[in-house]
């Protein structure tokens, strides 16, 4: 986002995500993400999966 | 929400309501009336008499059957019984103590009543705002269960003492000479313990709901 210059509320806009939702999202306390819903996201971020998930 | 589920809450909160103002009533004509009744006595008789009911445990036994008699079935005679069962007996005395008894019993059954048709009423308001599966709800059922448990404790230990009252005070062998009035410890009312558990059952159902839901809105 930050590479993107990009805000949560542009994102949310953009994704099609409430802020609360995309919050969740950014902090980690989802617990499932749709295909779908990652898929939007690296369309408008324009980068991979791998760029925005990360396995602890 | 489908317009048929939409209707059936509705009816559901309708009737809850329903049930609340009637046994508010209910319980507000019975106090008035447990003050009015001896004072208007009290001015006509010069006494103040108290008409009220108390529960009982009894029992009706076996007719006694002359021996001698033969029934020309052929078939011998059989014993016939009714077994222990719980009862009302109503009563007039001049005794306020035993008005002071009965009260407390219309007190006790009636906040056991306006509580749980209170949590009830709170649980469909929920559910009709579709959202079914909260804490708010289980928290209510679990309330209600610790309810009716509690109060089947105290119902029996209240028809106990009622019974042990009836017994000793009434003139049961001269107006009631068929009944035998049995105060005995009954720890459970059976039924309501079932209901407990049932309620308990279904909280749980609900519990695994709330997960699943929980699970639901952190799906992104």
């Amino acid at each position: 986002m930050a590479k993107r210059k990009m805000s949560l509320t542009e994102l949310a806009e953009k994704v099609g995500l409430t802020l609360a939702n995309l919050s969740i999202l950014k902090t980690g306390k989802a617990k499932a993400i749709r295909f779908s819903t990652l898929e939007k996201i690296c369309e408008v971020l324009d980068c991979q999966p791998g760029d925005i998930l990360e396995y602890e | 929400m489908k317009k048929d589920k939409k209707k059936i809450l509705r009816a559901s909160s309708f009737l809850l309501t329903l049930a609340w103002y009637g046994a508010l009533l209910t319980l507000g004509l019975y106090l008035i009336g447990s003050a009015v009744v001896p004072l208007a006595t009290k001015q006509t008789d010069g006494v103040a008499t108290y008409v009220n009911a108390l529960p009982v445990h009894f029992e009706v036994p076996a007719p006694a059957i002359d021996p001698n008699i033969e029934i020309n079935d052929g078939t011998n005679p059989k014993a016939l019984s009714i077994p222990q069962s719980d009862g009302i007996i109503s009563f007039t005395t001049t005794d306020y103590k035993l008005n002071l008894i009965a009260t407390f019993g219309v007190l006790l059954y009636s906040a056991v009543i306006l509580f749980v048709i209170f949590q009830l009423r709170k649980i469909v308001a929920k559910v009709r705002e579709e959202k079914p599966f909260v804490v708010e709800n289980l928290n209510r059922m679990r309330k209600i269960a610790g309810a009716l448990f509690a109060f089947s404790i105290l119902d029996a230990l209240y028809v106990f003492i009622t019974s042990s009252i009836v017994q000793s005070d009434f003139y049961t062998e001269l107006y009631l000479p068929n009944i035998k009035i049995l105060p005995q410890w009954e720890i459970f009312n059976s039924d309501v313990v079932l209901l407990v558990v049932v309620i308990l059952t279904i909280e749980e159902s609900f519990r695994y709901g709330l997960k699943l839901q929980e699970d639901k809105d952190l799906t992104i």
